[in-house]
């Protein structure tokens, strides 16, 4: 039975959100990344916590998930170290920034069933410090999750609302309209 | 309910509506602030606390903004609302999506016609 038959699992809205992009050395490009207004659980073990609330946009250009520092230092837990699992193999540096491994559990509404939350243990580099250039103040959620969970990333340009254009002729999206949906099936 | 995948790490759906609540609660309050640009601007890369809508502490950590929102509450004789009616935020900086001059690209759609 195709995908298109079944009902998923999850579901959970992505919604737009405009980023800076270092392009190089003082420069930077704006793009639209899609965003998953997530928390994590405030005790790494106590999942009936409502947590700290902890975003995340999609990352599928980047091979693993990363916390970066500045985040990870203000919501000040969540993350358990998962040294062992990587021991003997080279940790990708992020920017230029070296890192360690550790693990994340990221919970999320559920449209399927919106009483039931789900919670996701993702893989995360935990970089050293942040990198030069633009913060980064939310997880990049890259391949390694998609692949993991074996999700379906569903987003629709045409349903991005933009704000009206500054005297500049900079556009703003609007963040709070839904544009895509994240599902597992 | 737990769903097992092809791997240690699995999906966890759990039947909380309290936490389901919560979770709605905070989505609802960082997308508000992503649409307040004047906010965004004040306070971007800073973490901020949250209640109603209205900003009660700030700071570089969490730590940080707590204590700010217990010395503000104080200097006004307030007290500070429960943890699970706040939310705490790290607020990105503001930016836009750069278009190409419109004056320009008339000029250009009339090259080309």
């Amino acid at each position: 039975m195709s995908q298109a038959d079944r009902q998923p699992l999850f579901r959970t809205r992505l919604y737009p959100f405009v980023e800076a992009w270092p392009a190089g050395p003082g420069f930077t490009v704006s793009v639209i990344r899609f965003l998953l207004p997530a928390s994590i659980p405030t005790e790494p073990t106590t999942l009936g916590s409502a947590g700290r609330l902890c975003p995340a946009v999609l990352a599928p250009e980047i091979p693993f998930s990363i916390l970066p520092f500045s985040l990870r230092e203000a919501i000040s837990s969540g993350v358990l170290d998962a040294g062992e699992l990587w021991r003997g193999r080279p940790v990708p540096p992020w920017r230029g920034v070296s890192c360690r491994v550790g693990h994340l559990a990221l919970r999320l509404t559920n449209e399927i069933d919106p009483e039931s939350p789900a919670t996701f243990n993702i893989l995360v580099l935990l970089p050293d410090r942040d990198p030069p250039g633009p913060l980064v103040n939310h997880v990049l959620l890259g391949t390694e999750f998609l692949r993991h969970y074996a999700f379906r990333v569903l987003i629709s340009y045409a349903a991005i609302r933009y704000l009206d254009a500054d005297e500049s002729g900079r556009l703003g999206v609007d963040p709070s309209g839904a544009c895509g949906f994240l599902e597992k099936f | 309910m737990t769903e097992t995948n092809n791997g240690e790490r699995e999906m966890m759906i759990e039947h909380n509506p309290r936490l389901a609540e919560r979770l709605r609660k905070f989505q609802e309050d960082y997308l508000w602030i992503l649409t307040q640009v004047t906010l965004r601007e004040q306070y971007k890369n800073q973490v901020v606390i949250l209640h109603d809508r209205r900003v009660i502490g700030s700071g570089r950590t969490d730590v940080e903004a707590k204590a700010d929102a217990r010395q503000q509450a104080a200097s006004r004789a307030e007290t500070l609302p429960p943890d699970d009616e706040t939310t705490i935020v790290l607020v990105p900086a503001m930016a836009w999506i750069e278009v190409p001059n419109p004056s320009a690209q008339a000029a250009i759609a009339t090259e080309n016609s």
